[in-house]
């Protein structure tokens, strides 16, 4: 027993199997709580759903539409809860999976990194999505509607934003060793998709209007489809992660040394790069590059003065990421803000709050 | 004072010091030219590395030390000429690499035993635990260094001193036939110094290693030295380190008086 308990404490697999047990509690919960099997957000609002779909909309006031169109049904604080369980357990699945890779986005001083590829994904989605209404446009019979289908768009979204980030990581690890400032590469890689998601929602004229959700990312929406393949993601990412977290580990921490031990470091590079590709493409398309930048950056730089060991620091970082994205649940529920900015705000707060304790430690220590 | 240049080491005679030296090339490097991109930093680098032999790899800052070392560690591929590793007792030569301190990131929590579990990561491909024989001797390489009592603290707490004891266990845990070391007196304290070149003679006598020594602070390694490769103006001379390792040439070499 005490063997089992001293295994399972230096297992890596400890924090993922906390996260799972939290995320399968919740799909119980939630599952248990509400009135049909999967009811998606479109028909618990009946016709006000593209209303709450409006990405400057609120969880509450998306719940009080909700509680209008069902005059006799009383909606209660956890029904919020089990009403928007999608988006809650896709913000939770998505905290995860960030606050995991954004461990060592961090410790390999990569961050600028991780508020590139959300742009460099929107960009690419931007881009596609103004690809295929010029080819609609063209093919446009008379009387047919000149805007894409929700569904199309939905579909195209995380192709654009999956390449786009693939792209952008394959360049820059080509160029890797051929410049001495990475840090203004990664800038680069920022602002130009900054400059080219405004260029090219200029030239879509009907590009705006139905990609500001999408682009922003409103998690409100996330539908089971959406959260099941957030899941699938981060099972396999978390999965690649602790398989090779000894390989991924060396090359970040010491590269000379891992050339030396004949390790084929481009393609653990590579690896790792494809790993936060699909993460920072998964998590932008569903919860929006706010959120994703957030949980890549907040969680890990919250958990590192407590870490003492690697496997310490995943846990650590995952359990803030996971606990503050439901904290922000909470708060949204609440005090009716919207979703992801008050997840981020809370998760800011616990990255506040342990920078406050860390003070507190050192003062105490006379540091 | 008689330098031979490159072409002629292959008749120097190195020193005896363990067994083995002598016996067998460790490294045979043949012609190489090294460089980043455009820009050439050495040219026709020959030398070999006999076993047993400690070789110092010395020189001015900028001489391009360190780009034979990632030359050798297969980071910069040649542009020319050829690398050959060895084999000592039948087996391919194993390497243990020892960076400089300063190359290693202490925005990373890792632990002292974490850092020497890297030592063997290379014998545990596909699976992300050790097993209880590499754990064992990531602990004995803990002992040979004297540091088991920091096993749980974080490296990047540790001093200059601790940190250099930790890497070269963690290049022990490798089992290597060849240590190569990027200037382990660096930055530390003469007290540390001394400790680490004593316990370098000590591996020596024990582990009859071969070393390779990258290093442009002289002071206490230098008496380690059976060879030495000197590097400047992108070409290496080679020769004995009674040869080398003399007032006189220093001076000149750093010009210094």
């Amino acid at each position: 027993m005490k063997k089992s308990l001293a295994f399972l404490s230096r297992s890596p697999l400890l924090p993922l199997c906390l996260a799972g047990i939290v995320v399968a509690g919740l799909v119980t919960a939630f599952t248990a709580n509400s009135p049909s099997s999967q009811p998606s957000l479109p028909d618990i609002l009946g016709d006000v759903s593209s209303k709450a779909a409006d990405s400057t909309s609120t969880s509450a006031e998306a719940a009080s539409v909700a509680a209008h169109s069902q005059p006799n049904a009383t909606v209660k604080f956890f029904d919020l809860f089990s009403q928007f369980r999608w988006a809650v357990l896709g913000s939770v699945a998505a905290a995860m999976l960030c606050s995991l890779m954004g461990t060592l986005l961090l410790a390999r001083r990569m961050m600028l990194l991780g508020i590139a590829l959300p742009q460099a994904a929107s960009a690419g989605v931007t881009f596609l999505i103004l690809l295929v209404q010029l080819v609609h446009n063209l093919t446009l019979a008379p009387g047919q509607s000149p805007f894409i289908k929700e569904q199309t768009l939905t579909t195209l979204a995380p192709i654009g934003s999956l390449s786009a980030v693939l792209l952008v990581l394959g360049l820059l690890a080509w160029t890797e060793h051929r410049t001495l400032f990475p840090e203004a590469q990664w800038a680069t890689v920022y602002i130009v998709g900054a400059a080219l998601i405004v260029l090219f929602l200029v030239i879509n004229p009907y590009g705006e209007a139905h990609m500001s959700t999408i682009l922003e990312g409103n998690i409100i929406t996330v539908t089971a489809t959406q959260f099941w393949i957030l899941a699938a993601v981060a099972c396999v990412v978390s999965a690649v992660m602790v398989l090779f977290r000894k390989e991924l580990l060396l090359i970040s921490f010491d590269p000379d040394m891992a050339w030396s031990l004949r390790f084929k470091l481009p393609l653990w590079n590579g690896l790792l790069y494809v790993l936060l590709g699909v993460t920072v493409s998964a998590s932008v398309m569903i919860t929006g590059p706010m959120f994703a930048f957030g949980y890549l950056l907040l969680p890990p730089f919250a958990a590192r003065p407590w870490a003492v060991g690697m496997r310490n620091f995943y846990m650590l970082s995952i359990a803030i990421g996971v606990s503050t994205s439901l904290i922000g649940c909470l708060v949204s529920f609440g005090v009716n803000w919207p979703l992801g900015p008050s997840q981020v705000v809370v998760a800011a707060l616990a990255l506040a709050a342990s920078r406050g304790l860390l003070l507190l430690r050192c003062r105490h220590r006379g540091i | 004072m008689t330098i031979l240049m490159n072409k002629q080491r292959a008749r120097a005679k190195p020193q005896p010091n363990s067994p083995r030296a002598g016996s067998e090339p460790v490294l045979v490097i043949d012609g190489v030219d090294l460089g980043y991109g455009t820009k050439q930093i050495l040219r026709e680098v020959s030398l070999t590395l006999q076993c047993g032999i400690c070789m110092g790899l010395l020189g001015p800052n900028g001489a391009g030390k360190t780009t034979l070392i990632r030359g050798l560690l297969g980071i910069l591929k040649p542009e020319r000429g050829r690398i050959t590793w060895g084999e000592v007792d039948g087996e391919p030569v194993r390497i243990g690499y020892v960076p400089q301190k300063e190359r290693l990131d202490s925005s990373y929590p890792l632990t002292v035993t974490e850092v020497l579990s890297m030592g063997v990561y290379g014998e545990r491909p596909w699976s992300p635990w050790l097993k209880t024989e590499h754990r064992q001797r990531v602990w004995q390489a803990l002992e040979s260094v004297g540091m088991t009592s920091f096993a749980k603290r974080l490296f990047s707490e540790c001093s200059g001193g601790q940190r250099q004891r930790i890497l070269i266990a963690r290049a022990l845990a490798a089992r290597p036939n060849l240590l190569i070391f990027d200037e382990p007196t660096t930055g530390i304290d003469p007290a540390s110094q001394r400790e680490i070149v004593r316990l370098l003679e000590e591996l020596r006598a024990t582990q009859h290693l071969t070393m390779l020594i990258v290093t442009q602070h002289f002071g206490h390694v230098e008496r380690l030295f059976d060879e030495v490769a000197w590097v400047q103006d992108g070409r290496v001379l080679v020769g004995p380190a009674k040869e080398f390792l003399t007032d006189e040439f220093i001076s000149k070499a750093f010009g210094k008086s």
